[in-house]
């Protein structure tokens, strides 16, 4: 049976090629993922063992900054051979036009320098910093910025006071990612908290003495140190890096398993539909076969060994190509995310090699097993049938189907409204996506009975472009509901997840921009540079001012902010200025009246209805009377937790700085002419960002459609899994007719309508693949982003030109499925298929 | 060998049909539906190299009802579907005649005029019925009408359906039938389109006798009252006595002819090729 089995397989090897390459390309992208893990993973350990080279001892802040005091009181310790003091904080380096280097919006960060060298996170090139006017730069920001050793850097204050230092020396991190893209200026301790207003320590680290135990000397640093602060060994601490490594590349890894699992979920598609055809293609020869003898157990064993193979020979090339996957990840998150993945060279150790070898084979064989089994129930009698009757499924296995899809679909439509419903928003979102893939689950059981209909209507269109054949197209489509909807359940399931991602992230793309022009007629929105904590500098109101007395502008206004505690919870409340408010800025209200904004009383986003909210500030709580609900939205800042009169926020305590001022250009002045005037008044403000709304919307289509992007391209496998089962459906397919292809070449169909014909049914699945999916992406992405970003009332956008896109994508991409089966059906000769049995 | 064909000129057909007119006798001087000149055709080349068609030469009359006998291996579907333009030629040529005698060469039309002329002007009926399994009676019927773009003419569509008695069958699809009612629908397929000739391979070959008479009693009628003009392949001499001219192949090569066969002188026939 065994070497009957595998001269099978070399027979129909070429059939069982795109059943291969489904496996591979599922079996990949789960390698790629593992293997692309562990060598993140190997980076990050490197980076990390750098930053704790010779500790023996680690004290890391708490809550708080580390005193100073503490690092003199743990180098009076007896067994400390030396320690040190690491500071690092935000700071912002001047490029030579005399704005702040930025990355990501972002300021550069400074780290001190002094100390023991043999402690330091980094290597010096030069001598470190002696005094207050020199700094060290790290390599990369010196040579994007054209610096040497000896010339003068100039750095920001908090602010916004230029100090111009000499480069004495370049910090080298190494492999080191942590601060990558930043710019990084090392000084001396005391000088960063002078220019930073940090004191005291993030890390105190210490070396022992020879012969001193580190972990005996831990016990005697702790209680030289704050409360809080947390004290381990330098062995402990790399460990803990280690791990905190691995939890940023698992981060990674879990997304990308999730896509992998949808591969391998449309590869068992693919395999099963093969193994399905096949068989039935075959049931002549198993029918032979146990004519002759064989028992169904054989049938049954040699159907699963050949899958095996098949799983086995795809596992090992899917690991091959999960290497190059593996590369392409680090490519595509370090180049399209900017996740500064450490690089390091590939690790393929034996776990993603045995994994995938596994799923191959565990995947393959559970896809082949219900055609197996179907296949032990072959009659020997059937080898002496002529043709097979057309599969008609019987009205209770239909109805059965039914029930179950319905039961599915129900239960999930279910969870889904309670996800929907439920208060907790991270919660239901996940309610709702559980929903949606049970509801989903139901509809791919609900295929074979509702894709012939479907298929018929959207051959309607295509029947009367294409005339005759396309109604043979039509026909043949319809003749295997099963085999259809198995093979179009692969684009159901790759094109709805685009789908659904395309609509939630065109919302999200839509949200964002409310958010940031808040829908106020404004040209630009200026802030202060943005610091690591997610603070920000403040404006100094001589900014505004400066600005009132341009004539490019129309309009100016000014946004102060401040941190309080609403009901016990913290927030940020906001006020526009007097003279703004109700001109330029005129408030969006729900309910209420703008006007009625004064000294004690308030505007609150809509939503949960209340009389009056208690704002603490300073530790004194005032009570303040809701006047109305409006979107609180300012360019800028976000989305506020509630607006206040201008005098209000003086009383809560805000002091003068402005943390946004809007401005809107005078009619007739030309938006370079309004950029020009607009940067010549921040020129001596080095810490104003100066942004377009103009730039920032396009800014951010550019993220957006950069995540999009990224979707398409790790749903792109599912899609490419999903065309080769279209087009080995068909193959199979024009295997199958060749009799009946030859027929309709002899009473007239030509070669090119031969080969629409099956353009056409290629097509027929693609758009019913297409719709069904787009139609689920289309209910699940609005509840997915009503649920998961409820508190901000986002707009739900449906992207019609992307959903128009991939109905034309799945068409197109099914055609070109079909060109090599159709080939392959029109060039055969009608003389010699009409010969076929 | 040949002038003993004539011998045979007045024995009419011994069953069920004797009642139509014979419109193929030799003495008429009729009108060719296809001709075939020196036609050649080898598969292969080299050693393998098989001579299938050796020279063979035959007319085809407009309005006849032609049978093609011979051995297994003797060429017989080769040479029908040289004819039928469904095959390539090695050398010879093949005429295929309208309504008004004019001939079209079919080895000189490439792959797509051979198609569209099949649709409408060359019929076939094949062992194996070869019907659409996806199609019900009726569009499979219809199909090359359709696929030439032509509706069919509605009174001779319910003549062929009704001659064939297949009215009641017309919604059903092909493995809902019966074999002789497939047989019935690829005949009425061939037909519709009143083609300038229908071509059979072995029509029978697969029915019953009493069905394959309905069948052969069905081409019999064609010709007689319809006009149609039929070449059938066949091994049955039962079967090609409906035909009222015989040809025999052998080795590619065209041996005898039997004008108004009788299953008995067929048979004898058949004996003395050695068959
Ligand atoms: N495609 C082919 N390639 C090679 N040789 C072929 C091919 N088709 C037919 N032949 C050969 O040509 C010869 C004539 O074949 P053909 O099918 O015309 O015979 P036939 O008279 O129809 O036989 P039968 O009564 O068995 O159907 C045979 O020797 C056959 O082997
Ligand atoms: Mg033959």
């Amino acid at each position: 049976m065994i070497r009957t089995t595998l001269a099978g397989l070399r027979t129909h090897l070429r059939r069982l090629l795109a059943t291969a390459i489904a496996v591979v390309l599922g079996v990949g992208f789960v390698a790629g993922t593992l293997i692309f893990t562990a060598t993140a993973r190997a980076g990050f350990f490197d980076t990390f063992a750098r930053t704790a080279k010779n500790v023996d001892v680690s004290v890391l802040a708490g809550g708080q900054r580390l005193p100073l005091a503490d690092l003199d009181r743990v180098r009076a310790l007896a067994g400390v051979a030396a320690a040190d003091g690491r500071l690092a904080d935000s700071l912002a380096l001047l490029d030579r036009e005399g704005k702040p280097v930025t990355n990501f919006s972002r300021a550069g960060y400074a780290v001190s320098t002094d100390g023991d060298p043999l402690l330091r996170p980094f290597d010096v090139v030069g001598r470190v910093p002696a005094g207050d006017g020199e700094a060290l730069l790290d390599k990369e920001t010196a040579g994007h910025q054209h610096l040497v050793v000896g010339d003068t850097i100039t750095v920001l204050d908090r602010a916004g006071a230029r100090h111009p230092l000499t480069l004495v020396g370049l910090l080298d991190f190494g492999v080191s990612k942590t601060y990558s893209g930043w710019s990084v200026v090392g000084l001396p301790a005391a000088r960063i908290a002078a220019l930073t207003g940090a004191t005291g320590y993030d890390e105190i680290v210490v070396r022992a003495a020879a012969g001193t135990d580190p972990g005996k000397l831990a016990g005697s640093v702790r209680p030289a140190v704050a409360k809080g602060a947390k004290v381990s060994t330098g062995d402990k601490r790399r460990e803990q890096l280690a791990n905190d490594a691995t939890s940023v590349a698992t981060q990674f890894s879990i997304i990308l398993l999730v896509f992998g699992a949808v591969s391998l979920v449309v590869a068992v598609f693919v395999i099963y539909n093969t193994f399905a055809i096949l068989l039935a293609q075959r049931v002549r020869e198993t029918a032979l076969l146990r004519c002759v003898g064989a028992t169904r157990g054989q049938v049954f064993g040699a159907t699963v060994l050949e899958s095996a193979v098949v799983g086995l020979g795809g596992g090992f090339l899917g690991v091959l190509a999960g290497v190059g996957i593996a590369y392409g990840l680090f490519a595509l998150l370090n180049g399209v995310l900017n996740a500064g993945v450490p690089a390091h060279s590939i690790v393929l150790g034996p776990a993603p090699v045995l994994a995938g070898l596994t799923l191959g084979v565990v995947v393959t064989v559970l896809a082949a097993l219900l055609p197996a089994v179907r296949a032990t129930r072959t009659a020997p009698l059937a080898a002496l049938r002529d043709l097979a009757p057309l599969t008609e499924t019987g009205r209770v296995r239909r109805i059965v189907r039914l029930a179950v899809a319905v039961l599915f679909v129900a239960a999930g439509a279910a969870v889904t409204v309670a996800g929907h419903d439920s208060a907790d928003s991270q919660a239901g979102t996940f309610l709702v996506v559980a929903g949606g893939i049970v509801a989903f689950l139901g509809l791919l059981v609900a295929a074979p009975l509702f894709v012939g209909r479907l298929t018929a209507a959207v051959g309607v269109p295509v029947r009367w472009i294409a005339g005759t054949p396309a109604r043979v197209a039509v026909a043949n489509a319809r003749r295997n509901p099963g085999r259809t909807a198995a093979t179009t359940a692969t684009l159901m399931i790759a094109i709805g997840l685009m789908c659904l991602c395309a609509v939630v992230l065109a919302s999200i793309k839509a949200t964002a921009r409310d958010q940031l022009s808040g829908h106020y007629p404004v040209d630009y929105a200026v802030t202060g540079l943005s610091y690591e904590d997610g603070k920000r500098a403040d404006l100094p109101p001589e900014f505004a001012r400066s600005l009132r007395a341009r004539p490019e502008f129309a309009g100016v206004a000014e946004v102060r902010v401040l941190d309080v505690r609403i009901d016990g919870r913290p927030a940020r409340i906001g006020a526009v200025d007097a003279a703004a408010l109700g001109g330029l800025i005129t408030l969006d209200m729900t309910t209420g009246d703008a006007g009625a904004l004064g000294t004690g009383t308030v505007i609150i986003p809509p939503g949960t209805p209340q009389p009056s909210i208690t704002v603490t500030a300073g530790g004194r709580a005032t009570s303040l009377r809701v006047v109305g609900t409006a979107k609180t939205t300012i360019p800028g800042s976000g989305q506020l937790a509630a607006l206040v009169s201008w005098d209000q926020l003086t009383a809560l305590g805000a002091g003068p700085a402005d943390a946004v001022v809007m401005a809107k250009a005078a009619s007739g002045v030309a938006p370079t002419a309004s950029r020009d005037a607009i940067d010549a008044v921040a020129r001596p403000f080095p810490l104003a960002q100066v942004n377009s709304v103009a730039d920032l919307s396009s800014d951010l289509d550019k993220a957006v459609n950069g995540l999009i992007g990224l979707f398409a391209g790790l749903l792109g496998t599912a899609v490419v899994i999903a065309l080769f089962g279209v087009a080995n459906t068909l193959s199979l397919s024009v295997v199958e007719r060749t009799r009946e292809s030859a027929t309709l070449r002899a009473v007239g169909l030509t070669r090119a309508q031969l080969r629409g014909t099956l353009l056409v049914e290629a097509v027929l699945m693609g758009l019913v693949g297409a719709v069904v999916g787009i139609a689920y992406g289309m209910i699940y992405g609005p509840l997915v982003v009503a649920t998961a970003f409820r508190a901000i009332d986002p707009r739900v956008v449906v992207p019609w030109a992307w959903l128009a896109g991939l109905m034309a994508l799945a068409a197109l991409a099914s055609c070109l499925a079909a060109v090599l089966p159709a080939r392959k059906a029109a060039s055969a000769s009608i003389v010699a298929a009409l010969a076929d049995v | 060998m040949l002038p003993e064909a004539y011998e045979d000129r007045d024995s009419g057909p011994t069953t069920g049909t004797a009642a139509l007119p014979s419109v193929g006798g030799m003495q008429t001087i009729v009108r060719p539906a296809v001709a075939v000149t020196d036609l050649t055709k080898v598969y292969g080349t080299g050693d393998t190299a098989v001579r299938a068609l050796d020279g063979v030469s035959v007319t085809f009359a407009a309005g006849g009802f032609t049978a093609i006998m011979g051995p297994s291996g003797s060429g017989k579907s080769t040479l029908m579907h040289c004819a039928a333009g469904l095959d390539t030629v090695t050398s010879g040529t093949v005429q295929l005649f309208d309504g008004r005698g004019e001939a079209t060469d079919l080895t000189g039309l490439g792959d797509t005029a051979l198609t569209k002329l099949r649709r409408t002007r060359i019929g076939f009926v094949f062992q194996q019925f070869n019907l659409l399994p996806t199609l019900t009676a009726a569009q499979n019927i219809t199909l090359p009408l359709e696929l030439a773009g032509a509706r069919p003419d509605p009174e001779w569509y319910a003549t062929v359906v009704d001659v064939l008695g297949l009215r009641d069958r017309l919604g059903h699809r092909p493995n809902q039938l019966s074999g002789g009612q497939q047989q019935r629908v690829a005949c009425a397929r061939a037909l519709l389109a009143r083609p300038d000739v229908v071509f059979a391979d072995e029509p029978t070959g697969n029915l019953d006798s009493k069905t394959g008479q309905e069948v052969l009693d069905f081409l019999r009628r064609s010709v007689a009252e319809l006009g149609q003009t039929v070449v059938m392949v066949t091994h049955d001499p039962t079967a090609a006595a409906y035909a009222d001219r015989v040809v025999l192949l052998a080795d590619g090569r065209l041996v005898d002819e039997i004008a108004r066969p009788t299953a008995d002188s067929v048979l004898d026939r058949l004996k003395r090729l050695g068959a």
